[in-house]
């Protein structure tokens, strides 16, 4: 009996899904949590589907990596016609470190790769999130409103528990 | 086919199908970057600081505090309060990041050594202690430098700070461009790595310029049509985008491109008899110095009182 309202639940759902979100809809994450550079700042729970419906244009965030055309004009005038790749994710693009002697070393150096001025994964984030929410004057661009700051970021920007003793504010220099 | 050069060949495979250069990934000690000639540039390595992308977070000075291992400051690197004044760099701040009001909201400038191409304070130290690396970077030796501050006057950026906590041991400080730990390893600034947005872009000068332009040309309406650095004093490792004119955000933008090198040489020749006079004004310079921070102790053991007194320089 549960099994069976289960199984029914589940298909209502996936028609009602494929229903609201034609494009891919078996495979579009809904909320993402994206958290492969952690470190200094918990993970991101970003609201995929909210800003897709809100947006209502893939290449806003993912180039024209969907099929679709660019979104921004200065890229229209390559890539007018969408071209699809095997994964939309801007972790098989951006690098976790674009400036490492081989990719700085690589990239003017090889003739064949046409964009030199990629940004780094951490960079590519915050370029797109931060810079369509200050454009737009919605949504978070306060650092801790998208993530938490962890111990290890608290030791890094002397913060929290890790703040200086502001008694001996005004001493720099002083050890 | 002996060992060595099989274990050659095969570096020589995965490096040509990483696309770098030799001697970038095979062998330890190897130079990380392929750098050409001995004054550090073309070959040099710069960074281009896009001004229109911070946000002034101050990520940059944490990271800076944390790698040259500086004193503690005092606020929290996420403190934007510091903002309300403009800061420079001295010696427990090898970078900072002042805020600026240019008409369409704040505009953030990070500043630290510029690592000139033609350093003013290596060309007007007497005593050699500044060298010019072949990555780029403006380094200086401690142990050789005698405190006389010349390379503070002579410097266009205002950048070497004097380190007072030491009477005896007189020392100037600033950035280094983390030349001894991350530098000279293929490793970029950790400031480079830690910025947030990208407004740091480390790469080779030369080819940061093509980037700069071409940043600009693609971005229609979006920067000033120069690059800060590319010409000014004969061209800095660290190099600027600006979305408004850069005299509005505290440029210098009278000094000209002619390298301070040349000052002091023109100087030099007009006036020989300086040559002469230099040694001896030096070290009476030294002396004033030293005398007025003294307090009338002057010993080794009451530097940390003295300290104390000791005002933050303005
Ligand atoms: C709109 C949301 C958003 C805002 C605002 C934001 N970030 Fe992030 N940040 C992200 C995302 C997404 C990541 C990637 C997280 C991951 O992959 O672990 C990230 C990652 C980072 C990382 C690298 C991971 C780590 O923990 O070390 C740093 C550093 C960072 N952010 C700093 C900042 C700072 C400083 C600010 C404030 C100026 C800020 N961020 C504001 C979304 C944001
Ligand atoms: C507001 C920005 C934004 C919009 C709009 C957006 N996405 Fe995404 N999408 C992201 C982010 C960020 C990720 C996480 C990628 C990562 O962690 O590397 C993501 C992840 C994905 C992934 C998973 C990729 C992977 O392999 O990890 C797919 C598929 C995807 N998006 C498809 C779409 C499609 C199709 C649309 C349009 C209907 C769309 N997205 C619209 C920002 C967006
Ligand atoms: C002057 C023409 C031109 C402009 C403008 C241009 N591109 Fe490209 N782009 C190319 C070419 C050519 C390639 C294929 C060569 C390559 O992959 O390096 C390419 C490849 C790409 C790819 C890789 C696709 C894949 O299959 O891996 C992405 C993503 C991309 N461009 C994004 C952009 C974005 C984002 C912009 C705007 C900021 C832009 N491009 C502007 C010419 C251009
Ligand atoms: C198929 C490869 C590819 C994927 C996937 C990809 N990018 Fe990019 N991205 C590029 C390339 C190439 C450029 C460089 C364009 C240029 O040179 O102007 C770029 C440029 C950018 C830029 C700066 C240029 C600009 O003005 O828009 C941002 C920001 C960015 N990407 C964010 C993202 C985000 C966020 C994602 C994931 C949701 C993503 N990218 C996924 C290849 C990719
Ligand atoms: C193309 C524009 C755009 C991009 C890119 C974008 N956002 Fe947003 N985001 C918005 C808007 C608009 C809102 C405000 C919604 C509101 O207030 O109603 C928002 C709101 C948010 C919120 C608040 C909760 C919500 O969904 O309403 C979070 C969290 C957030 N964004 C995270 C991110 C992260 C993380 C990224 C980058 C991976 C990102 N956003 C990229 C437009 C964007």
């Amino acid at each position: 009996m549960h099994t069976v309202t289960i199984t029914i639940c589940g298909i209502l759902l996936t028609l009602l899904a494929a229903f609201i979100q034609p494009v891919q809809a078996e495979t579009l994450p809904d909320k993402i949590t994206i958290e492969s550079l952690k470190d200094l700042y918990g993970p991101v729970t970003f609201g995929h589907a909210q800003h897709i419906a809100r947006e209502r244009d893939c290449a806003v965030c993912h180039h024209h990596t969907n099929g679709a055309p660019a979104s921004q004009e200065k890229c229209l005038r390559c890539h007018r016609g969408g071209h699809e790749v095997k994964s939309m994710g801007c972790k098989s693009c951006h690098e976790k470190q674009p400036f490492s002697a081989e990719q700085v070393n690589g990239k003017f150096k090889n003739n064949l790769q046409f964009h030199q001025d990629k940004p780094g994964l951490k960079a590519s984030y915050h370029l797109s999130c931060i810079g369509c929410h200050k454009q737009k004057g919605a949504g978070p661009v306060a650092c801790v409103d998208c993530h938490v700051l962890t111990s290890s970021g608290e030791a890094f920007y002397r913060a929290g528990k890790n703040a200086p003793d502001p008694n001996k504010a005004g001493k720099t220099g002083h050890h | 086919m002996s060992g060595i050069s099989r274990r050659k060949f095969l570096c020589a495979t995965v490096v040509g199908g990483a696309m770098t250069t030799l001697g970038s990934v095979c062998g330890k000690g190897g130079k990380a970057w392929a750098s050409g000639s001995f004054e550090g540039y073309p070959e040099g390595m710069g960074v281009l600081v896009d001004l229109t992308r911070c946000i002034g977070c101050r990520t940059c000075e944490a990271a800076c505090n944390k790698e040259q291992k500086l004193p503690e400051p005092d606020q929290p690197f996420n403190d934007q309060s510091v903002f309300n004044t403009k800061r420079r760099t001295d010696e427990s701040h090898y970078t900072v990041v002042n805020k600026y009001d240019a008409g369409q909201g704040p505009v953030y400038r990070k500043i630290q050594c510029n690592h000139c191409n033609e350093p003013g304070c290596l060309t007007s130290c007497f005593v050699n202690a500044y060298t010019k690396t072949k990555e780029g970077a403006v380094v200086y030796n401690s142990k050789v430098c005698v405190g006389c501050r010349t390379c503070m006057v002579a410097c266009p950026f205002n950048i070497p700070a004097f380190k007072y906590s030491s009477a005896t041991d007189p020392v100037i400080k600033k950035c280094i461009f983390c030349h001894e730990t991350r530098l000279k390893n293929g490793l970029p600034p950790a400031c480079v790595e830690a910025c947030p947005q990208a407004v740091l872009t480390f790469g080779y000068r030369k080819d940061l310029v093509k980037l700069g332009h071409e940043r600009i040309r693609n971005n229609a309406g979006r920067y000033v049509d120069q690059i800060y650095g590319e010409t000014e004093v004969g061209g800095t490792g660290w190099m600027y985008l600006s979305g408004v004119p850069f005299e509005q955000v505290g440029f210098d933008t009278t000094l000209g491109n002619e390298p301070i090198i040349s000052n002091v040489k023109d100087f030099l020749s007009t006036v020989p008899m300086v040559l002469a006079i230099w040694p001896a004004l030096f070290s009476g310079i030294h002396l004033l110095a030293t005398k007025g921070k003294d307090h009338g102790s002057g010993h080794g053991e009451d530097d940390h009182v003295k300290n104390e007194k000791e005002e933050p320089r303005p």
